[in-house]
This record gives structure tokens, C-alpha cells and sequence, in this order.
């Protein structure tokens, strides 16, 4: 499947997780109840349908996912510039040995003490962090390709740093930046869910929060609809963060 | 060359050490604001407790010289009363947080970069999809499936503590999320290496070496870079405890902190981010002094 094709997958499928948090879950049977035909994943620890309320659940991690998407990505957008430049580059590795060994999910809960952490919030910081990680990486490819003859023949014939970077650089860093973007994604969104499952954060619905419940509620992990839901929470999660890597593979690969 | 790198390493890792340290104290420093503003004399924090803090983390400083005296308490061994455990003080408990959490990462670390040399000498060093694909899930899908058994099957127990079952339990958790990373850290920079050694790759089939033994030796040629990303790996585990250890019910550090941060003691959670983390920074460190002394290749300052 070809790139656009394989983001406008991605995109529906954050448009859908928009609308299913807006559904209402009507109660189903008797909490814990087993599976059926009507509600395959059996109820909840409320009695709900669990399948409704995982997916009532999911705006709260798509939007950890794209946070972390965003940030790891302008991150990683913002070393690629600064290869560009000898003194942004050594500013870029010295931020990146400084801050590439930060605990970045004892951070997070040490910020959850202080602030309420919505799960776009924990997404935000959680893919700068990790885009921190591959910054030195991507400054110093950014650096060879300045030096490219025909990255120097642009400026030779006057083109400007930053028409530079538009047309040679970023293009031709495009694949490494979407991966590592789609890495500091994932690992925002595994953050938020960790969280999210130990209690921590706004208690905004989240596919962390709901298995926080699950964990919460004595017996709950006893019964086969409890471990049914709870290998499902995770799969979800798993899903999430393959079908951001999924959908910005390069195009070649994507397509095998 | 060398000294100088050894040099430049140890003052990443201060660095690092110094940041972390700097980042709990401000946040226990905002943390300490209200709480401690109701807190008086005849409040719910007795009196003792209150001018510990106080001097500990200098609350009627200003910011630096607050943050100095920090270091310097913490240094000499004083962390600061802490707010949940009764004024106990917050070093010593999280010094004995970490006596439970260090070994059974270091061991399952260790057992996982053992594992990983041994599948590649044995299997050989292409990593199957699958397991390159269970090296992208946090431990804690590990961690919430255990606890998930320990329900379902009574083991382990579930009740927290740091008894033998649970570390035993944690100490697969963490073996389960390392392991394939370690393998696919171990595959590429054997790889990787493969242009330096094709010469004697060559040699040893030629004198009919078996393919096992070629492996080792490769893995042997690896095991410096090796050491270095494996100690990043660990010191990575190492603050994942923040999230293992409750899940878990294993009282370690990990456990400690969720529960500094659930119970709104920023004293207790400062610290044990601030020896969490620190420890993470000199793991990685360590890794780098490692490879730079162990690997001829680094070590003669040739490598760039």
C-alpha cells in the first residue's frame, strides 16, 4: 500500500477513536459477566460492554500517540535544521548527552506528584524525550548531506539555509526522521498506558485507564472475561503504536 | 587521548547525575509549596519534620543556594524527612529501595546479555521477526500479565512484598523485556562488525573452524560495545522499575516512588528519582568507561 494511502489509514483511524469517545455505553449484564454474541468481550468491572468501553477508551491513547507523534517529530525536524549550522550541531550533541539518559517514565511520575497529566500532555513530553534520543543522529546525517556537492552547488548558486533544509535536507532525511518519530510515538503512548494503568495522571478515559480499573477490582483478573479484556487493553496498545510505524514506513517498505 | 575521554565520560555522567538531582529538586521544592503551607506547628506534620525540611531543601532560600544545600544534605547522607512515612528520613528508605531493586535488575540483565550471546553463538545472529518484535513491548505487559496470574494461579502471591517469589517474578519480567533487545543490540554490532572481521571469518572456515566457534569469536570481538549498550539497556530497566514494581507488588524503589507520588510526598519521590535516575546516568556511563578501556579498538583512540 502505498505512504498517503497508508496515512489516510492512520488518520480514520484517529477520526473513529474521536467519535467512539463520544459513544455512550449502556449497561450490559452483571459486572465480570462471560462473553457473548451481544457483547464479545464480555462486561466490565461496571457491568458495561467491555468492547464499547475499550473503544470509548481509545481517543484518550490516540491522543498520547499523536502527541508523541508531533513532538518526536518536530524534535527530530528541529536537529535536522540545526545540522545545518557547526554550532546548533554541537548544541544538538550536547543536549543529547545531556538529556538522552533522563528516566523519562520516573520523570513523568514525578510530574504526575505535581501537575494532573491530561494523556496528549504525557504523549507531548514522553516523544520529545525519546526524539532527544536520536537528535545527535539526525543532526549529524543532516551535516553529511550539507556537505553533498549538490547541497553546495545550491548555495553556490545563492540559495538560502533555509531553502536548503526544504529542499534537500529534510527530503532527503525523510525516512530516518518518520521511524525514529514513529519510536518516540510509541513510546508515548506505552508511557501514557503505564501511567494510566497505575492510576497516575487526569484519570481522562484512556485504554491505561480502564485497565487500571480492571487491575483495581478485586477478582476481576480471576475471571476469563477479566483476562480477556485485559490481554485486549494491551493488544489495542500494541496495535496503536505498529500502526503509526505501519503507516510511515517508506514507501518501499510498505509496500512488500 | 584516552584519559581524555575518560574524562569526558565522567563528566557526562556528573552531568547527567547533577540534572537529575536538580529536576527532583525543584519538583519537590513546587511539591512542598501547599501541602507545607497548612503544615504548622500543630498541623499533621510534627514540628521536627517541618524544620528538617526546611533545612534540607532551604525553603526560605533562593533557588540555588536551596538547591546547593540539597546536594550537600544528600551527599552527606540526608534526604529529608519523609511526609509518609512518619518523618522517616527519605534517603535511608529509598537507599533500602534500591538495595531490593539493583540486584534483581543486575541479574536479570546480566542473564539476558548471557542469553543473547549464547542464542547468537548457538542459533546464530539473524533475529527472527517475531522476537525483533517483542523487543518494541514495554515490560509492563510482562509485568500486568503476572500480575494477572497471580490471581488466577496464586503465583506469585498476591500481596506486595519483596519475598523471593516476587523477585523471582520480576526478575522474569525484566529478563522477558531485555532479552530481545539485547539480541538485537548483539546481532548488529556483529553485523556491523562483519566488514573488519570477513578476513578472519574467511580464515577460521577455511581451517574448517565450525560455524559455533567462529560465532564466539565474533561475540567476543562484540562483547566491549556489547557491555556498553547493555549497561544503557539496564540503567533504562532500572527507572522502568517506577512502573514494573507496582504493577508487580515488589516493594523496591520502583514501588517506592508510586507510592511517594500517590501519597503526595515529594520529599520521598525526589529522592528516589534522584537515586533512580542517577543510577541510570552512571550505568550508562559505566558502559562508555567500559568500552573504552575493555575494546582496543576505542581504547588506542584509532576509532572515531
Amino acid at each position: 500500500m502505498r505512504r498517503n494511502a497508508r496515512l489516510a489509514v492512520l488518520a480514520a483511524v484517529a477520526v473513529l477513536a474521536y467519535l467512539a469517545s463520544r459513544l455512550g455505553c449502556a449497561a450490559a449484564a452483571a459486572p465480570l459477566s462471560p462473553p457473548s454474541p451481544l457483547h464479545p468481550l464480555g462486561a466490565g468491572p461496571l457491568g458495561r460492554d467491555a468492547a464499547c468501553m475499550l473503544a470509548r477508551s481509545a481517543w484518550g491513547s490516540v491522543e498520547a500517540l499523536l502527541a508523541g507523534l508531533a513532538a518526536g517529530g518536530a524534535v527530530l525536524v528541529a536537529s535536522a535544521a540545526a545540522g545545518v549550522s557547526n554550532a546548533a550541531w554541537r548544541l544538538v550533541a550536547a543536549v543529547e548527552a545531556l538529556l538522552a539518559g533522563m528516566p523519562r517514565l520516573a520523570l513523568l511520575m514525578l510530574l504526575s506528584l505535581l501537575l494532573l497529566l491530561e494523556p496528549w500532555q504525557a504523549g507531548l513530553l514522553m516523544g520529545a524525550l525519546a526524539g532527544v534520543q536520536s537528535a545527535r543522529a539526525v543532526a549529524s546525517r543532516a551535516r553529511q548531506l550539507a556537505r553533498e556537492p549538490y547541497v553546495e552547488a545550491a548555495y553556490a548558486v545563492g540559495a538560502g539555509r533555509l531553502h536548503v533544509l526544504a529542499r534537500h535536507i529534510l527530503p532527503g532525511l525523510g525516512s530516518v526522521i518518520a521511524a525514529q518519530a514513529s519510536l518516540a510515538a510509541s513510546a508515548a503512548v506505552y508511557a501514557q498506558t503505564g501511567l494510566a494503568m497505575l492510576g497516575l495522571g487526569s484519570g481522562a478515559p484512556s485504554w491505561g485507564s480502564y485497565l487500571a480499573l480492571l487491575l483495581a477490582t478485586p477478582g476481576a483478573l480471576a475471571a476469563p472475561a477479566g483476562l480477556l479484556q485485559l490481554g485486549a487493553g494491551l493488544g489495542l496498545v500494541a496495535a496503536s503504536a505498529y500502526l503509526v510505524y505501519w503507516a510511515l514506513l517508506p514507501a518501499d517498505e510498505g509496500a512488500a | 587521548m584516552r584519559g581524555r575521554r575518560l574524562l569526558a565520560a565522567a563528566a557526562e555522567a556528573l552531568a547527567g547525575v547533577l540534572l537529575v538531582a536538580a529536576v527532583s529538586y525543584l519538583a519537590a521544592r513546587v511539591g512542598l509549596g501547599n501541602p507545607l503551607a497548612g503544615l504548622g506547628e500543630a498541623g499533621a506534620l510534627p514540628g521536627a519534620a517541618r524544620r528538617g525540611l526546611e533545612e534540607v531543601y532551604g525553603l526560605r532560600e533562593p533557588l540555588l543556594r536551596g538547591l546547593a544545600g540539597y546536594l550537600y544534605s544528600l551527599i552527606h547522607g540526608v534526604g529529608g524527612p519523609s511526609l509518609y512515612y512518619g518523618g522517616a528520613d527519605s534517603l535511608h528508605l529509598a537507599l533500602m529501595g534500591m538495595a531490593r531493586t539493583l540486584p534483581v535488575v543486575a541479574a536479570a540483565s546480566l542473564a539476558s546479555a548471557v542469553a543473547a550471546a549464547a542464542w547468537v553463538v548457538g542459533v546464530g545472529d539473524s533475529v527472527p521477526a517475531p522476537i525483533r518484535g517483542l523487543g518494541f513491548l514495554p515490560g509492563y505487559f510482562y509485568a500486568a500479565l503476572l500480575a494477572a496470574s497471580s490471581w488466577a494461579t496464586g503465583w506469585p502471591e498476591p500481596v506486595p512484598c519483596s519475598c523471593a517469589s516476587k523477585a523471582l517474578a520480576y526478575f522474569l519480567v525484566v529478563f522477558a523485556a531485555m532479552w530481545p533487545r539485547m539480541l538485537h543490540t548483539l546481532s548488529s554490532l556483529i553485523r556491523d562488525a562483519g566488514g573488519d572481521m570477513a578476513g578472519y571469518v574467511l580464515a577460521a572456515r577455511a581451517m574448517g573452524l565450525g560455524e559455533p566457534r567462529i560465532r564466539a569469536r565474533l561475540v567476543r570481538a562484540a562483547a566491549a560495545p556489547f557491555a556498553a549498550q547493555a549497561a544503557l539497556l539496564a540503567g533504562m530497566v532500572l527507572e522502568r522499575s517506577a512502573v514494573l514494581e507496582p504493577l508487580l507488588g515488589y516493594t523496591g524503589a520502583g514501588s517506592l516512588l508510586f507510592t511517594a507520588v500517590a501519597n503526595a510526598d515529594p520529599v520521598l519521590a525526589a529522592t528516589v528519582f534522584t537515586l533512580l535516575g542517577g543510577a541510570a546516568y552512571l550505568a550508562a556511563s559505566a558502559g562508555k568507561l567500559l568500552e573504552q578501556l575493555l575494546d582496543p579498538r576505542t581504547a588506542g583512540g584509532a576509532a572515531a
